[in-house]
């Protein structure tokens, strides 16, 4: 398989596997070869296995020879944060805790991504029980951001954008609960899909916050997550929050433009500063929509951090329930940062927590019925600042400089967690430190597939996708 | 202040069975301060049949 090959999309890969140009087994070799070499650069595995991949690769081989295709992803090697359980096998979290645990059961993203052909060439790397929105890992080493070591890649899904922006695999799975799919997207360079919320199972998935956790997928093109979130999306009787919603046809968007389309553009948001150098080329992903068809309106968020407030409470009070007892017990085996963005919730009162709860829905309902109204897609920033560098934002053991800095990451993500809406962060350029630059876009419930337009409209006139670090 | 260092001391240790360093309990108390006062004067706004489960009943209703 040439380096050309290992560098192919989800799309394409899989194409070339079902018309037998390549087998699974050179794919998935090309792939591990890639991912032994870059995990040294870029610590974005917390295990490689190849063993298992190679054996399941030539299992999909002796398939298709046999005349049997698995599904659309027959014979695609992808590589998933580390919290996806596999029964059997280990899961850490990105913890020490549970460096040695092994799944009592398989995540139904996982099942659904078996059953649909695709190949784990191992366990990503990611912030410590995924509170953590910049790529520190205490335990497990930190990863690093491909376009420069020195910076943060983003998190808590920072092995998935790490590994896919570096062309380790083709697509991962991250969750997000305050932004841990689109951070670590925005900072790669690649596209990062946090769906509506119950759109796609979290059973088998490690919880952080069981009322805002989401999984979703990160990948390079539009038609690479369409494929992806088609595999994984749908009700699932094992997950009590899983929407009964038809599933889509997350492809339908795709190549048809957005002519029309009306496009709410956050200029202001409330105590959420954005970066000139970010706004200036936030500013022309506006213009290159606008120049595809799509009519904008400025708008102006007014509620961003009471929903980052909201999102925050129930984010502390059902971490420190889920994490109680090992608090009690082994509080010495948390990273310090990570045990204090917990603690607070052992103290707040259930009221206010259930408040929190309770706020959901009708602050959902204001938003669509005034903010969206007339609005097809929000459009806002993903990071709203350069991206800085790992050292900058060392949270261990540092001063309240570094943790506001933190704390400014996920001004524009979190609070789409506590509403619950589709976004998706989408690369629109790189800042003078070379590091990307990010937009998100934010629908409607269950309007993926319009976000995927956009974002395969907008890769269509720009080539910020197509460039490879180091390339 | 309404949460103060002790209270966050006393609460952690009689309710949750947990320890907290005087230090610790201070920046605690400050954090919940701030969440507790931000989400208690929000709630003034919600009314006596307002529940966490109109969220989904929102989420699936409005496209």
């Amino acid at each position: 398989m040439s380096e050309d090959t290992a560098l192919l999309g989800v799309a394409d890969l899989a194409a070339a596997i079902r018309t037998k140009q390549i087998s699974a087994l050179e794919a998935t070799r090309a792939a591990l070869a890639r991912s032994e070499h870059g995990q040294r650069r870029l610590n974005c595995f917390i295990a490689i296995e190849a063993e298992p991949a190679l054996a399941r690769a030539a299992e999909l081989d002796r398939a298709l020879a046999a005349g049997r295709v698995a599904g659309p992803l027959h014979g695609v090697p992808l590589a998933h944060k580390d919290m996806f359980y596999r029964e059997g096998r280990i899961s850490t979290g990105g913890s020490l805790i549970r460096r040695d645990w092994r799944a009592d059961r398989t995540a139904t993203v996982l099942e659904r991504l078996d059953a649909a052909g695709a190949i784990d060439l191992g366990r990503l790397n990611m912030a410590e029980f995924a509170a953590g929105p910049t790529g520190h890992n205490k335990h497990y080493g930190d990863c690093r951001n491909p376009w420069n070591p020195a910076h943060m890649p983003g998190g808590s899904s920072s092995g998935s954008g790490a590994a896919v922006a570096a062309r380790l695999a083709p697509a991962a799975l991250g969750s997000d609960t305050g932004g841990s799919i689109r951070l670590p997207a925005a900072a790669c360079g690649v596209l990062g899909l946090k769906p509506t919320y119950g759109r796609v199972s979290r059973y088998g998935a490690m919880p952080r916050s069981w009322s805002l956790d989401h999984v979703g997928p990160l990948a390079r093109t539009a038609k690479d997550c369409a494929l992806l979130l088609g595999a994984i999306a749908g009700h699932d009787p094992k997950d009590g929050a899983s929407s009964h919603e038809p599933v889509a046809d997350f492809g339908a968007a795709l190549g048809k433009g957005i002519k029309g389309l009306r496009i709410g553009v956050v200029t202001e948001a409330d105590g959420a500063p954005v970066d000139p150098e970010v706004r200036a080329l936030l500013d022309r992903s506006v213009e290159v929509l606008r120049s595809l068809g799509a009519e904008t309106v400025p708008l102006r968020l007014d509620r961003l951090t009471l929903w980052f407030r909201f999102a925050e409470t129930v984010i502390k009070s059902e971490a420190a329930t889920m994490h109680g007892k090992w608090l009690r017990e082994r509080p010495q085996d948390y990273s310090d940062h990570v045990r204090a963005r917990i603690e607070a919730g052992l103290v707040l009162p259930a009221t206010r927590y259930l408040e929190a709860l309770s706020q959901r829905g009708p602050e959902l309902a204001r938003f669509l019925e005034t903010t969206m109204a007339g609005i097809d897609v929000l459009h806002c920033p993903a990071i709203p600042m350069p991206i800085p560098t790992l050292a900058e934002t060392d949270v261990e053991g540092t001063g309240e400089a570094v943790l506001a800095l933190v704390a400014r990451i996920t001004q524009f993500t979190r609070p789409f967690n506590f509403l619950g809406l589709p976004a998706l962060s989408i690369p629109c350029g790189f800042s003078r430190n070379g590091l990307p630059v990010a937009f998100q876009a934010v629908g409607k419930p269950y309007a993926e597939a319009m976000l995927l337009g956009v974002a395969d409209a907008y890769q269509g006139a720009t080539e910020w996708h197509k460039r490879v670090p180091g390339g | 202040m309404a949460a103060t260092p002790k209270l966050v001391q006393e609460c952690a240790r009689l309710l949750q069975g947990k320890e907290f360093s005087e230090a610790r309990a201070a920046e605690l108390a400050i954090e919940v301060e701030r969440l507790n006062g931000d989400v208690r004067r929000a709630a003034a706004t919600l009314g006596f049949d307002d529940e966490p489960a109109t969220f989904l009943a929102v989420l699936n209703g409005r496209r």
